[in-house]
């Protein structure tokens, strides 16, 4: 079919395709794209993976810092979770401060760690009320083609799954952190989680909708 | 999170649209007359509906006045419970040239929350309403426009979400915007004794282990969002999806009387 119809009309265009049961992309209905996972693509991070599905590439690292825990929680370490759409990744986004679909999808991520009890706070702590880690996950999409939130949340998993702590000794008495970059232990992840999207183009159920399917329904 | 939208096809859509702006200027006539900005002082006459059925259907009371605000295109102030919101919306106005869309008025929704600027948090929130108002408004009827939802909170026992969207669909109602269907929300939580409660208010919902909050268009009670929290089962889902449909009934019929009681002078 020509490409003058996808910019026209691009939902008659689309409707077409779903007609003879399958997507302009070759994929059945209900077929999702490849998945593929890389883990510990970022030597200086602590914790690091990549995720491709279909097109859409998001790599996440965490990096871990010693802090003092907040007073209201003295045993749990803290953990933020940021998730970018720099303008790289689609022409959607431009400089500047980050877009409304990368707050909502930070935000998302965020309620889904406080919520899902994927990591016991706990064994955070090094030192009641003195010293815990605090975990910046950065969760940076390279190529946006959909389904941004499937790609987020097992990138998100395999990167805590990856990541290994040094181990800290902190003396009560001088105050003294040693660190030993040597030793290193991992962060146990209580289990993990997928994400899938279905999008409903006009009472089809469409999965893993890539960005040119986003773009024209209203359902997801 | 789930929007449900009936798409119209081409004719229909002109006839409706014919119908609305016929019906909106007659409406926006009769606005400029009969407006009657209710100061804020007089706020003791709420409307609410009978306590003991909403007691049976385990919500909290609502209260709501319409006009609360004087320059808003409409506005309202309702409270669910103890958790209070004020919504005003302007439209629809002019839009700023990037949120321009061609083809029908863009939603902006702006959460204040009590204190403080809002937060990223808060952005998902306002992802939520957006969506879901986009759903209940005929925005293809206002093309090149944006209609402009501000919701402050005031104060917070509770059940946010669902009190928001409801004061949202109030401040739609007033302003006299073509809608397809009024939307009604609740939300509801499952303790750690498994146990569904409706409308929870912030000491319960200190304890759940799941939340959810579902929105229902007035037609044909139809999903229109849900936006789930925690671990649940698919039983446990439906279940609360039925009871909380069963419950916006009760909400829809609220609207039926504010509106009742406003009707002379909206």
């Amino acid at each position: 079919m020509n490409s003058s119809l996808k910019l026209i009309h691009p939902i008659r265009y689309y409707k077409e395709y779903l007609k003879q049961k399958v997507r302009p992309d070759g994929r059945g209905v209900s077929s999702f794209r490849p998945v593929s996972l890389n883990i510990n693509s970022i030597t200086t991070a602590d914790g690091s993976a990549v995720i491709k599905i279909g097109k859409t590439s998001i790599i996440c690292a965490i990096k871990a810092e010693l802090t003092a825990p907040k007073p209201e929680t003295p045993k749990h370490g803290l953990v933020c979770v940021s998730v970018e759409l720099p303008p790289l990744c689609s022409s959607k986004f431009r400089p500047g401060p980050p877009s409304d679909e990368a707050q909502v999808a930070t935000s998302f991520m965020n309620q889904l760690l406080e919520e899902s009890n994927l990591l016991d706070l706990e064994s955070l702590c090094i030192q009641v009320d003195k010293l815990v880690w605090v975990l910046y996950c950065d969760i940076i999409c390279l190529n946006h083609d959909g389904a941004l939130l499937d790609a987020c949340v097992p990138v998100f998993i395999a990167a805590l799954k990856t990541l290994t702590l040094p181990s800290v000794t902190y003396d009560t008495t001088t105050e003294a952190i040693s660190v030993d970059l040597n030793t290193r232990h991992k962060v146990p992840v209580n289990h993990s989680l997928t994400a899938i999207t279905h999008a409903v183009f006009q009472e089809t159920l469409v999965a893993d909708p890539s960005s040119d399917e986003e773009n024209i329904v209203k359902e997801h | 999170m789930c929007k449900s939208d009936n798409e119209l096809t081409t004719q229909n859509t002109q006839n409706i649209v014919n119908h609305f702006i016929w019906k909106s200027r007659e409406h926006s006539k009769l606005v400029k007359i009969l407006k009657i900005p209710i100061e804020l002082n007089k706020i003791d006459c709420l409307t609410r509906l009978d306590d003991k059925e909403f007691r049976m259907a385990c919500l909290r009371e609502m209260k709501s006045q319409l006009n609360i605000l004087s320059r808003s295109d409409g506005s309202v102030i309702l409270s669910h419970g103890n958790t209070v919101v004020i919504a005003s919306m302007y439209g629809p106005v002019e839009a700023k040239i990037q949120k321009t869309l061609i083809d029908k008025a863009s939603v902006e929704v702006v959460f204040r929350p009590k204190t403080g600027l809002s937060f990223v948090q808060d952005r998902l929130k306002e992802s939520v309403i957006k969506s879901t108002c986009e759903s209940a408004l005929l925005t293809m009827i206002h093309p090149r426009t944006s209609v402009i939802l501000t919701i402050q909170e005031l104060q917070d026992e509770g059940s946010l979400l669902a009190c928001c969207i409801n004061a949202a669909c109030l401040a739609l109602i007033n302003s006299g915007i073509s809608m397809r269907f009024t939307i009604a929300a609740v939300s509801c939580i499952i303790n750690v004794d498994n146990e569904i409660i409706l409308d929870a208010n912030h000491i319960q919902s200190n304890k759940c282990r799941a939340s959810m909050s579902f929105v229902f268009d007035s037609q044909k009670q139809h999903l229109v969002t849900s936006q789930t929290g925690g671990n649940f089962s698919k039983d446990q889902y439906d279940e609360c999806l039925i009871k909380c449909r069963e419950a916006s009934k009760l909400i829809f019929e609220y609207y039926k009387q504010v509106v009742k009681k406003y009707a002379p002078i909206i």
